[in-house]
């Protein structure tokens, strides 16, 4: 794939989304950014945002399959992963029979995980990072691209089980999707409560999107830009000499080295989405929070002070710029 | 050169031009504070000259800004990570030129999207950057200060410079010992050598005591107590015997029959060499002005010489003189102390001859003449009491020819010629310890000078410059020549020498250096006063200054309260540089007393001729009261009143 018609994918992909998406540009520009890295994306906001049209929209606008699975405590792994279940030939015989779950797809909507148990929650780390399923019978392997959109209330904490730092991780970016502007609110409105609502065509298939995805990670990083990623991730490090004042004090954990890969492939998605051919400075400012606010584990001071992980990677960037 | 690095090196260029001024300002930064520090110390510590310090603050300031700009030279990574920052970038120019050498489609088209953004960018906003702003406050405030306080007087560096100047004195007066001792330590051979390396080593003594002085009064004590040694070192005898000779020969020229031994003898007692040497002293040095002061003295002695009956003497100090001014006056020296070895000898030799002569010429004369001589031979043998083989001789001529014996008269004006032969003796080491004397005494009058000139401020005892550039004027040979005298000691004319001269330096010191060796010009023993008068002296040819000690040496310490022997301990005209027998003559203006003034042949025009001598314990009561009550009355400066109570004794 060339980088025109990269450009040109991209533009067809984000104006396709925002015949649904309405003030949600950004959010969008970032969801295809991970989808084109091939990474999963974590979404978190109160009910009611869009954000299973979201991920409804895009499948349609990458002619992916879909599934949505809603987490709730009872759910069990196999709920997801699928099981085996007893069938009957025509001869009458009885045997196992695997059944796939909704987690083979290409486009999964993960709805609310952190309301599923945590035994459930780790049924999709080895999907998630492996692309494959361990069944009673075997691996299977899942379909090609496969992307994980999970969804969480960052209101309601009761029946919820937080997500593993493990599996945290395995998302390259959570996204906050913020309340929309009353005038976005007007127009949801008068998309939405009318008659039918516009149709998304589909302009990309699954195979262009990993081919755009190849073609980013071919977009050229010079050394200092390098530097400067690494110094990001290991600023978030309270017990590291570069980390600034915030970090020392509201910092637990830092960011893993699976971060700083997530910030520089989302650097050069970014990049090239924006017509460029090398991943600038404001590349890797632009992704660092929504690659890192969910590597970031803050302690109990940051709690009670109320200070939330935007707030200490904004200090981590000006930090570094000066630096 | 592809666009890339056309636009780098623009860039560089921009950037390097702004850095440049950015370093300068620091550099001046530097300068300026610098300065103002230089300028605050210097007003405690001083420094001379006062810019020096200011420049080598301008020159580290400037070294500063050379370092700085030189070690902040960009590379060109160095410029496209500032370009892409400073022009916005984004990153193009650092990534293009790490990727200059690969491929790919992606680094062709960022290549080209690179290329084509520079045309669209001017390189040389690059470096429009503002000065450092602490460094142009800095500068500011720093140049104001150092200008202020530069413009401001700083007492501390006149301080300074005046201490100098008294070092520069003091290793003057160091230079010219010296060369003296470096000239008297050529001669260190011969029956004298001994006393001549001991000559040597008082004078590098002293050489060394004047540079390491910290003041001048410490540098004129240890001068002063060089004086001292020097004159215990003297011989007493070789002055002595030619003031008998001088004074001998004055008697007998008042009768006819021996008016031209008596002349012989006046000469032979005379040290042309000793004479030319203190007036010479002040000339020592290899300086040019040294040389040609020696060449003048030595020219005017030897024009002199010609007229005279010597003119051996005048053709060799006239090539003396011509050594001198051709720069060379070690030579010089060299050549006039020969010359004076030889006149020397040459007069002891007419003097004997004019002796011997006399002596057969005894058995012609006239029982009226050869009384008349007898008389005169009893009377020179009175005044050659210095010189004990010459009184005797004349005395034993005396009595047998007043007694009518020729044969034995003759035999005893024999003995008289010898002994005024070995007058002539080598009395180079004489006319050397003069030579040291006047040229320590010379430096001790530049020193005592320099110290009034510092601060005297109208003390009278300030010594004070020379009234004319008439050299004649300057009889201290410290810049000039003493014309009259240097007639007296070469022309032969025998009247005119017994004209008493000033001792060579003997000039009032100024007490105010508070020293008592300071005090005074001790007279040394060389110094003659010719057949002296009155006039400032001690009578008998000996006067030397006033209340010296004798020409003869004997001055010192005797009979003087607290006086060490041989004059050493306080010198001069205070201390225990009083006159020294009580019985010593001294001039009185308008006394008249049984001192009668000696030495004068008849006819002789010398200055004070006549003057009334009395002894000095005559007057000295009167004297003691005199100061005593003056000082009580506060009619003397209150510095010299304790001086005053020091010399006479009050407590005593």
């Amino acid at each position: 794939m060339d980088p025109d018609r990269f450009i040109e994918l991209a533009a067809a992909i984000e104006a396709e989304m925002a015949k649904v998406m309405v003030g949600q540009a950004e959010l969008t520009r970032l969801v295809l950014t991970a989808l084109v890295g091939g990474g999963h994306v974590l979404l978190e906001g109160v009910p009611g945002l869009g954000k299973t049209v979201l991920v409804r929209s895009l499948a349609s606008a990458l002619d992916l399959a879909f599934a949505r699975v809603q987490f709730t405590p009872d759910l069990m792994p196999g709920d997801v992963t699928g099981s085996a279940i007893v069938t009957e030939d025509d001869s009458g015989r009885r045997r196992f029979e695997f059944q796939p779950g909704p987690l083979f797809t290409n486009l999964l909507l993960a709805d609310e995980i952190n309301r599923a148990t945590p035994k459930t929650q780790s049924a999709l780390l080895e999907a998630m990072a492996e692309h494959q399923v361990t069944t009673s019978d075997g691996t299977r392997l899942l379909p090609s691209p496969f992307f994980v959109l999970a969804t969480q209330n960052p209101i309601e904490h009761e029946g919820t089980y937080p997500l593993p730092e493990a599996q945290l991780d395995r998302f390259v970016f959570k996204l906050v999707v913020a309340f929309p502007e009353p005038e976005d609110l007007v127009a949801i409105a008068r998309r939405t409560t009318g008659g039918a609502g516009p149709a998304i065509s589909a302009v990309a298939t699954g195979a262009e999107l990993e081919a755009m995805g190849r073609l980013a990670r071919e977009v050229p990083v010079a050394s200092h830009v390098y530097d400067r990623a690494a110094r990001l991730v290991t600023a978030t490090h309270p017990q590291r000499p570069e980390a600034p004042e915030e970090v020392c004090r509201y910092v637990r954990y830092g960011a893993s080295p699976r971060g700083m890969q997530a910030v520089v492939v989302a650097a050069r998605v970014r990049a090239l989405l924006q017509g460029r051919f090398n991943v600038a400075f404001e590349d890797l400012a632009a992704v660092a929070a929504p690659a890192l606010r969910h590597r970031l584990f803050l302690n109990f001071e940051a709690d009670a002070a109320g200070v939330d992980a935007d707030q200490v990677l904004a200090a981590v960037l000006a930090a570094v710029e000066s630096s | 050169m592809s666009p890339l690095l056309a636009f780098l090196a623009a860039a560089s260029r921009s950037v390097r031009r702004d850095r440049a001024r950015e370093w300068a300002v620091r550099g001046l930064a530097v300068a300026a504070a610098g300065s103002a520090l230089v300028q605050v110390v210097s007003r405690r510590w001083p420094a001379d000259p006062p810019w020096a310090p200011l420049v080598a603050m301008l020159a580290g300031g400037l070294g500063v800004a050379l370092v700085g700009f030189w070690r902040s030279r960009p590379s060109l990574v160095e410029v496209a990570m500032l370009a892409d920052v400073g022009l916005g970038g984004r990153e193009r120019l650092f990534t293009a030129l790490e990727l200059a050498g690969g491929g790919g489609e992606l680094v062709q088209r960022q290549r080209a999207d690179t290329e084509g953004w520079l045309a669209s960018v001017d390189p040389r906003r690059l470096g429009r950057r503002r000065l450092p702003r602490r460094a142009v406050v800095v500068a500011l405030v720093g140049a104001v200060v150092a200008g202020g306080l530069a413009l401001a007087p700083n007492g501390a560096v006149d301080r300074l410079r005046a201490g100098r100047a008294r070092e520069a004195t003091r290793e003057a007066g160091a230079d010219a010992l010296a060369a003296l001792a470096a000239e008297v330590a050529k001669g260190v051979v011969g029956p004298d050598a001994a006393r001549r390396r001991a000559l040597v080593t008082e004078l590098r003594r002293a050489e060394g005591a004047v540079r390491q002085a910290p003041t001048h009064a410490a540098a004129v004590a240890a001068l002063s107590r060089t004086q001292a040694t020097l004159r215990g070192s003297a011989d007493p005898t070789r002055a002595g015997g030619r003031d008998a000779a001088a004074g001998a020969g004055a008697e007998l020229a008042r009768a006819g029959a021996s008016a031209e031994a008596g002349t012989a003898l006046i000469a032979a007692g005379t040290s042309a060499g000793e004479g030319l040497a203190e007036m010479t002293a002040g000339s020592s040095g290899a300086s040019p002005e040294a040389s040609a002061e020696l060449a003048a003295a030595l020219a005017q002695a030897a024009a002199e010489a010609s007229g005279g009956p010597e003119p051996a003497l005048a053709d060799q100090l006239g090539r003396a003189a011509d050594e001198a001014a051709a720069g060379r006056p070690e030579a010089a020296r060299a050549e006039m102390s020969d010359a004076f070895r030889r006149a020397d000898e040459a007069r002891g030799e007419r003097a004997a001859a004019s002796l011997s002569a006399l002596a057969a010429s005894l058995a012609g004369l006239a029982p009226p003449a050869q009384a008349e001589l007898a008389q005169a031979l009893d009377q020179a043998a009175a005044a050659a009491a210095g010189d004990p083989a010459l009184a005797a001789a004349l005395a034993q001529a005396a009595e047998q020819l007043g007694q009518g014996r020729i044969a034995d008269a003759q035999a005893a004006l024999g003995a008289a010629a010898t002994a005024a032969r070995n007058l002539g003796a080598d009395d180079d080491l004489a006319a050397q310890m003069a030579a040291a004397g006047a040229g320590i005494q010379a430096v001790k009058d530049a020193l005592l000078a320099d110290a009034s000139m510092a601060g005297s401020g109208g003390d009278p005892c300030a010594t004070p410059p020379p009234a004319s550039d008439d050299p004649s004027l300057d009889h201290t040979g410290r810049g000039g020549i003493d014309h009259r005298r240097m007639h007296e000691m070469f022309s032969g004319d025998a009247k005119v020498q017994t004209t008493p001269r000033p001792a060579a330096g003997a000039r009032q010191a100024c007490p105010q250096l508070k020293s008592p060796a300071a005090a005074g010009t001790a007279g040394l023993p060389g110094e003659q006063g010719r057949g002296g008068s009155g006039g400032q002296g001690s009578g008998t040819s000996g006067g030397s200054g006033q209340a010296r000690g004798r020409g003869s040496g004997q001055g010192g310490g005797q009979g003087h309260r607290g006086g060490g022997a041989a004059g050493g301990g306080a010198e001069g005209a205070l201390g225990d540089r009083r006159p020294g027998a009580p019985t010593e003559q001294v001039y009185v203006p308008g006394r008249t007393g049984p001192g009668r003034a000696q030495g004068l042949p008849s006819g002789a025009t010398g200055e004070g001729a006549g003057a009334p001598l009395v002894a000095y314990e005559q007057v000295y009561a009167e004297y003691r009261a005199q100061a005593l009550t003056q000082a009580d009355r506060q009619l003397v400066p209150e510095r010299l009143q304790g001086l005053l109570r020091d010399y006479f004794g009050e407590d005593e």
